[in-house]
This record gives C-alpha cells, sequence and structure tokens, in this order.
C-alpha cells in the first residue's frame, strides 16, 4: 500500500469505475495527492471535473515537509507536488497531471488547436503561475491557512496582483473566456488561482473588476466540459476546508 | 486575445523569418534547441536583456513556454507534442524536472542518475523525441558550462549526441555559445 491508497483511498466497495473491471466510463480511478491552499492541486481538481475523471483526492502538506518523507518519494521520486496515480502509473507536477487527465478525460482537448490560442494560453498559464500565484498565496497563508493578517504583506501582495488582474480583465472585456471564444486550459489555471483570492483579503481586487467578476461567475455555474452534470469549480475547497485540511473527492459523476 | 495583440486572429503560415530576443540565459537555450529539432529558420539576437521575445511577422509573444509552444506548432512535419496520455505525462514530468530543479541547481545528480537509467532504455526522455528533449539537453548544457555535471552518464551523452545531431548547422554555433 503506497502514500495514495493511505490517504486517497479508493472505495472498492463502491464499485467506482475500473475496479469492477467494467471499464464503464474512465478506465481507472485517479487518486491525487496536493493540499487545499495549493493553486496547482485545485487545478488538477478542476480538469479531472471538467474532463469527466472520478479522482479520490489526499492531502500532503508540504509545510509540514511531508513532501519529502519517504513514503511520498516513493512516489514522486523528487518531491514535486501534486502528484497523480493512474492504477500503475504515476506523475507529478501541475503540467504533468493537467496535460494527462486532458488526455486522458472523456471531453474534447481543453488545448486550443489554434497555433497562436495555444501560445497565448501558454503566456497566460505562465503569468499565473510565475507573477500571480506568489502574491495569492501569500494571501492565503496571512487570511486563511494562519489567520495573521498581517496587513502590510496583505497590502504588498495586492499591489502586486492589482496590474496583473488588470490586464486579465482587459482580455476577459474582449473574450467569453481567457484565451478566446471557448474554455481552455487557461480558465483552469486562473479559475484556481481566482477562487483561492476569492477566498481572502483580496476578494475586492476580483469584485472591482466587472469582466473577471462575470467570467469568475459563470465558471461557478458552468457545466464540465465533457458535458456531464458536474459544476467542476464546485468540488474546489471552502475557507473552512482549507483550514480542516480538507480536499472534496470527485466521485460519482452522473451520467448526462 | 488582447494582451499581445494576436489571439483571435487566425493565424496562417508565412514565409517571414521568426526572431528570438533574448539574454543568452538556459531559457533561451532551450528555445534555440526546440527550433533546432524542429526546423524552424530561425535569428537570434542575444544582444538584449530581460524578457525572452520571440516575433513572427506580426505576431509575437514572449516566455520559454509559450515560445516553445509556437515553434512546435510551426516545426517541420508534425508536432513532436505526444498524443498519448501517459507519454505526454512524462514529457511534462521531465519539463518540471529541467525548470524546477536541474536550472536551479536542485538534486542534480538524483535528477540525471534518474535520466541516465531511463536513457538506457528509451532513445528520447518519454520515448520518442518530445518537447522534454531540448528542455532538459539545455538544462544539461548549462550544468556542464558551471561544471556541476556529474561525470559517468554514458547514457545521457548519447542522447545529447542524438538531440544535437538534429540541430540545422547555422543554429548549432548559436546554441552552443548560449548559457555562459
Amino acid at each position: 500500500m503506497d502514500i495514495f491508497d493511505q490517504r486517497a483511498a479508493v472505495d472498492e466497495s463502491e464499485g467506482q469505475y475500473g475496479l469492477s473491471g467494467e471499464m464503464k466510463k474512465t478506465q481507472y480511478v485517479l487518486q491525487l495527492l496536493g493540499a487545499p491552499w495549493c493553486p496547482d492541486t485545485l487545478k488538477c481538481i478542476l480538469i479531472a471535473a471538467e474532463q469527466g475523471m472520478e479522482m479520490t483526492c489526499g492531502v500532503v502538506d508540504v509545510s509540514q515537509n511531508e513532501h519529502q518523507s519517504s513514503d511520498y518519494l516513493a512516489v514522486s521520486e523528487f518531491g514535486l507536488t501534486p502528484a497523480l496515480k493512474e492504477s500503475d502509473y504515476y506523475t507529478a507536477g501541475v503540467k504533468a497531471i493537467i496535460e494527462f487527465i486532458n488526455a486522458r478525460g472523456l471531453g474534447t482537448t481543453l488545448i486550443p488547436m489554434n497555433d497562436a490560442l495555444a501560445t497565448d494560453q501558454e503566456c497566460w498559464i505562465q503569468i499565473a503561475r510565475t507573477q500571480a500565484e506568489p502574491a495569492i498565496n501569500t494571501l492565503v497563508e496571512e487570511c486563511v491557512c494562519t489567520g495573521n493578517n498581517d496587513a502590510a504583506k496583505i497590502d504588498s501582495a495586492k499591489s502586486t496582483l492589482s496590474p496583473i488582474l488588470d490586464q486579465l480583465n482587459d482580455a476577459l472585456g474582449k473574450n467569453k473566456y481567457v484565451v478566446g471564444k471557448n474554455f481552455s486550459v487557461a480558465d483552469i489555471h486562473w479559475g484556481a488561482d481566482l477562487h483561492l483570492l476569492s477566498l481572502t483579503g483580496g476578494a475586492d481586487l476580483i469584485d472591482q473588476r466587472s469582466n473577471i467578476k462575470s467570467w469568475l461567475d459563470g465558471l461557478r455555474n458552468k457545466k464540465s466540459a465533457c458535458g456531464q452534470d458536474v459544476v467542476a469549480m464546485s468540488f474546489l475547497p471552502s475557507a473552512e476546508d482549507i483550514k480542516a485540511k480538507k480536499l472534496v473527492e470527485i466521485v460519482k459523476i452522473p451520467d448526462f | 486575445m488582447g494582451l499581445f495583440g494576436f489571439g483571435n486572429k487566425k493565424e496562417k503560415a508565412t514565409d517571414t523569418k521568426m526572431s528570438l530576443s533574448a539574454d543568452g540565459s538556459v531559457a533561451c537555450a532551450k528555445c534555440v534547441l526546440t527550433a533546432g529539432v524542429r526546423n524552424v529558420d530561425i535569428d537570434v539576437d542575444t544582444s538584449g536583456s530581460g524578457t525572452l521575445a520571440l516575433k513572427h511577422g506580426s505576431f509575437s509573444t514572449i516566455g520559454e513556454g509559450a515560445i516553445m509552444t509556437y515553434l512546435d506548432r510551426k516545426g517541420q512535419g508534425q508536432s513532436v507534442r505526444p498524443k498519448k496520455a501517459r507519454v505526454l505525462g512524462d514529457q511534462n514530468y521531465w519539463l518540471e524536472i529541467s525548470s524546477q530543479l536541474l536550472d536551479k541547481g536542485e538534486q542534480v545528480d538524483a535528477a540525471l542518475n534518474r535520466l541516465n537509467t531511463i536513457l538506457g532504455d528509451n532513445e528520447f526522455i518519454a520515448g520518442p523525441l518530445s518537447l522534454a528533449d531540448p528542455a532538459v539537453a539545455a538544462s544539461i548544457l548549462a550544468l556542464k558550462k558551471n561544471g556541476q555535471m556529474p561525470s559517468g552518464m554514458s547514457n545521457i551523452d548519447a542522447w545529447l549526441g542524438r538531440v544535437e545531431q538534429k540541430i540545422p548547422d547555422n543554429l548549432r554555433a548559436t546554441y552552443m555559445g548560449l548559457v555562459n
């Protein structure tokens, strides 16, 4: 039994897909290890729900160095988080997991076919990962995880985010989604980031930008890309879930 | 989209030569090597500093991930982005190791030992040639130039030969001169 089976166990009594040998919708149930305050973990949950893939989730607390434990290193050799297991296949890191699930899932690909849009998507992902997320992580840490609410740190993070969100707001004024008229992996990245932001003292940054606000409201009501009866954003953790170190599993996805 | 002035316009193949402006960083080396293995004719200007940027006619983009994606899409023949989910997962796992570990000088020996083992079985990192190959090869070029490359990695050396063999002559000198 590896750390996935300890912390993100699949309940075989429930007869989940793949375990009974019927291969009803997906070949195997996915197992994810991450953390509810981690944007990358939330992106993996979103893509799984969007693509109709059932996934059990367990918590690995990087702040407690659990990603350096021997159990975790046995499944993610270099300690990369989050980590994913599908039967005998293991991978780690947000890009690997998102694109694996996207390719494995039931819906059409969320990576644009158009060369310019695919390139544009990568630009927005890089902005999310390298510019926005460090500030969002600070806000989540200060406002949710520790409750320290250090005003200087919060103000600094909000100042960093403000011009970045202005750019995003402009883009969403021209397009329905981040990189055009279709939902893409860029929306997965920003959806996870802005969900976390909405739980913090930086939520006003969203409310002040009408295009971002209406886009995020839209995501919170959008049925999954695979067409099944789920709203992917509904699987993301609340502030209480984060404090309780709890991730919501994606199981029993209803059929069309 | 609006940020870089492209987006909704349908991109057409063009004879305009691409130009890459960069500061000679490892990210730049990854893009140049990607252009090489994908047979993209490209001018490289390393006299600038700061943002890594690609221009192709009226189209422009910034950042390593975006540029590698564009070069792959515009290269000769089919994209090297794997279609099978697990192979794609492996490509992207090594892209993360390249940027999160090798480029930061973290866990270098362990990562390269693993890579050396993988390349004992595989011709390329994920099996077929993928974007992981130019990315990791450029990371290793930087490690070599910094004297951080462990010895005795014969499978890696043979693989580097296979990857670098794909670079057209006019780009090879440029590539090898990067990451100083």
